[in-house]
């Protein structure tokens, strides 16, 4: 994994391929490289959709290693829907894949010419560009079944839907599962919407013929894997409560603490909560023949997907994630769900972030174009953007631009993207990490929980009430770091309660690359990565103006608490004084 | 008294190696039954003696524990109060997920929604139930309960709803008659039965479980307006 390729879209007599050393980015992997180098190598104030950006497509450090959980894709850009730096990930096989045919990144560049519908074909003998115009207009299912006819069962894909072809702000960038499904994107930020500028419809990957990556020290590699993966195993988050319920196992929880924002971030619990749960899901799975403990990509060992078939037991969708029952879920007052399930695909399928999308079609109902609750409604309005309509257009821009286009106060975002499923006024915590984050709204932003671990900032203690500012800095340092690894997210409860299995991923990049990287070296990497991210966006015209919530999250108290958001701006502006 | 059970409260035996409550029964511990228990116990106290949970499974697998929404970090100082809904659950994912945890190093995160403990102890929770103290019987509203008895709404999820959703059936567990319809349109494998509603709860066999009751649910402090049906065992 020693090689990045660039791939000019723009150049004169067809796509040129360009292969180099990684160079000055050695040592970076995931969000570190994407970032890295979109922040070293994208003008701030260029066009999201102009031929200065680039998309930087990254597997983990560990990626395509024998390392568990190490299979996370960070695709990075100049975001069409903030404006700002954007890193977004996604499982499935493509970073496995992608790293084992050596490649630290693959990066599109230049402006594609009006009309291309590119295939980028990988293989352990090349890479191949070709004008594909037979797949325009597809949606991801459609294509996938194509590309299988003619390259089998094997190969892992990258892919856009329509959205992504119609360069809108909230399309997302598939990648396909260990079953061929493209269930598994990079959804936030539009970073579909620049694959369609760079004309780029699906990238085939094929590492038949090539090996596993090796490791510097073999069997140091080997112990550090095996207590990895019993650290997980043995941990009831990552051993038990994912793989039993998926991520959806928190709807219940969100909703008991009045923090499951409903009807358009109304009120903070919803009646039909236990109808979406991941127990009810969990239980509809197995009487339908589905699966609700599955893993997205080979090597996963928390198994947290699922598959849900339709009430005829036909394949529907990926067992849908917490935030894509919220988004569709409460947060447009919609407790069916068949009906999330089939908005789940409908996403998955036309390209599209979940998260954005709930949000936005709540923002619809909230300015009355459906009516709270309407799921066949939401379903059509959905359908209405992969057929491009002008209302469709509308809605697959987002949350922020519909409720402008509606004349709506009430739009749930920072930096232009849609606040995920926590309402930031029962947990203020959270609320900080979605003004300060440079992501935009982004609960993945402060989501590693190693504070202790790490000794970020010192130590906390668990009788002691922490600083929400302190551990929002803290979080976010620690987040970068790790998604610098292709590490799952998740892996973050076993680290969390488990020290050992913090030192276990040390010891794993330690063997591989022959390095001996201590806590404080993961401190670094967490905050260089953040600082080249908030110097991108302060360059790109961002004034800590925009590390604020909505007014109206300070002014509205939400039931059952009746709390406002209270952080002081003052206070939002010490996350990153460190 | 962290780590241990309350002293004095006999416990039952560990969960139930069989697979958890039917679906139907699920659904009913999701949205809340309704459980007999003491006014002014401690969270702790309610686990080990009224639902009959072991004190290790207490402190090791109920990780998350909601008093009327607010997360608890000290079930020892929430009380129980006549009519309090309680929830409870394993450990969770995400960011999130870890604050809502007990005693979670993150719990400034949602510290204003914290349970804040109830200073009075329980004096506090009993004279909520309209008595003088936890031997009291009935209510303030005249309504006859057993001795030192009210009812709690009770929520089990995920792990906790798999490992002793059954044993809290077995103890008695009762819905809304309303909420019983619902139940047998969602496939469960026997209904509530409602001429069970004015049925007397059965004496406790296992140890540690309140008294026999002498009266019908409804008539406990605490309990809803609406009739009661019992979950099926």
């Amino acid at each position: 994994m020693d090689t990045i390729v660039r791939i000019d879209v723009g150049a004169q007599g067809g796509p040129k391929v360009r292969k180099e050393p990684v160079g000055s980015y050695a040592g970076y992997g995931g969000r570190a490289l994407t970032s890295m180098m979109v922040a070293r190598e994208v003008p701030p104030l260029c066009h999201p959709l102009g031929p200065e950006n680039k998309l930087v497509i990254a597997p983990g450090l560990l990626s395509g290693t024998a390392a568990g959980q190490s299979g996370r894709l960070s695709v990075g850009c100049k975001s069409p829907l903030t404006g700002g730096i954007k890193e977004a990930n996604a499982g499935g096989q493509a970073a496995q894949v992608m790293a084992r045919l050596g490649y630290a990144a693959l990066v599109l560049e230049g402006a594609a010419p009006e009309g291309s519908c590119f295939l980028i074909h990988v293989n352990k003998d090349g890479i191949g560009v070709e004008n594909a115009p037979q797949y325009k207009g597809l949606g991801n299912y459609a294509l996938i079944e194509e590309i299988k006819k003619r390259y089998g069962e094997k190969v892992a894909c990258i892919s856009i839907g329509p959205a992504g072809e119609q360069r809108l702000a909230a399309a997302s960038i598939a990648c396909t599962d260990m079953e061929m499904h493209p269930t598994r994107h990079a959804g936030r930020g539009g970073v579909g919407a620049v694959m369609g500028v760079k004309g780029v419809k699906v990238i085939v990957m094929d590492d038949a013929g090539m090996p596993m990556r090796q490791p510097k020290d073999p069997e140091k590699f080997k112990a550090a894997n095996k207590a990895w993966v019993e650290g997980l195993k043995k941990h009831p988050v990552t051993g038990s409560g994912l793989p039993s319920y998926g991520t959806n196992v928190l709807t219940n929880i969100i909703n008991e603490a009045g923090g499951f924002p409903t009807y358009n971030f109304k009120q903070g619990q919803f009646d039909g909560a236990s109808k979406i749960s991941g127990e009810s899901y969990a239980a509809m799975m197995v009487k339908r023949g589905g699966q609700p403990t599955h893993g997205c990509h080979r090597g996963c060992v928390i198994q947290c997907s699922g598959i849900y078939n339709d009430a005829e037991g036909k394949f529907l969708s990926k067992q849908p994630e917490y935030e894509t029952v919220w988004a569709h879920g409460a947060n447009c007052g919609i407790d069916d769900m068949d009906a999330i399930a089939m908005l789940d695909r409908l996403d998955d399928d036309i390209g599209l972030d979940t998260i954005e999308m709930g949000a936005t079609v709540a923002v619809a109902m909230d300015a009355g174009v459906l009516k709270f609750g309407d799921a066949k409604g939401a379903i059509e309005l959905i359908k209405e953007i992969g057929k491009g309509t002008p209302l469709g257009r509308i809605i697959g821009s987002g949350a922020a631009v519909t409720a402008k286009a509606f004349g709506l106060e009430r739009a749930p975002v920072v930096k232009g993207q849609a606040m995920p499923a926590y309402d930031p006024r029962a947990i203020m915590g959270i609320g900080v990490t979605y003004a300060t984050s440079p992501m935009g709204a982004d609960h993945t932003a402060g989501y590693a929980i190693a504070t202790n671990i790490l000794k970020v900032g010192g130590y906390v203690d668990p009788l002691k009430p922490e600083g929400q500012i302190e551990l929002s800095r803290n979080l976010q340092i620690a987040t970068a770091a790790i998604d610098a690894t292709g590490m799952c997210l998740f892996i973050a409860f076993a680290v969390l309660d488990q020290p050992e299995t913090f030192q276990a991923m040390l010891d794993l990049l330690n063997a591989f690359y022959g390095l001996s990287m201590t806590n404080d070296d993961v401190v670094a990497l967490g905050k260089a990565v953040l600082k080249a991210e908030r110097d991108f966006n302060a360059a790109a015209g961002f004034t800590k103006e925009a590390d604020r919530l909505p007014e109206y999250f300070k002014r509205e108290a939400i039931a059952p608490h009746n709390v406002t958001f209270g952080i002081k701006d003052e206070d939002l502006d010490k996350v990153f004084n460190w | 008294m962290p780590g241990g059970a309350a002293p004095g409260l006999p416990l039952a035996p560990g969960p139930s190696e069989a697979a958890g409550p039917s679906e139907a029964s699920a659904a009913a511990f999701q949205a809340g039954v309704w459980v007999v228990a003491r006014p002014g116990e401690s969270l702790r106290e309610f686990m080990a003696a009224s639902l009959g949970f072991p004190a290790g499974y207490i402190e090791g697998s109920v990780s998350t524990v909601f008093l009327d929404a607010s997360p608890v970090d000290d079930i020892d100082a929430a009380r129980i109060k006549p009519g309090c809904l309680v929830a409870l659950s394993g450990a969770m994912p995400g960011l999130v997920g870890a604050v809502m945890r007990r005693r979670s190093p993150y719990a400034s995160f949602r510290e204003a929604i914290s349970h804040a403990g109830d200073a009075g102890g329980p004096q506090a929770g009993a004279e909520a139930a309209g008595g003088g103290g936890i031997k009291a019987a009935g209510g303030q509203d005249g309504r006859e309960g057993a001795e030192g008895s009210c009812l709690v709404r009770l929520k089990l999820f995920n792990a906790v709803l798999r490992d002793m959703g059954r044993l809290v059936i077995e103890r008695g567990a009762w819905i809304e008659r309303s909420r019983a319809v619902a139940f047998s349109g969602a496939g469960a494998r026997r209904d509530a039965r409602p001429a069970e509603a004015e049925r007397p709860a059965p004496a406790a066999a296992l140890p540690g479980a309140p008294a026999a009751l002498p009266g019908a649910p409804a008539n406990f402090p605490g309990a809803p307006a609406a009739a009661l049906v019992r979950l099926p065992a």
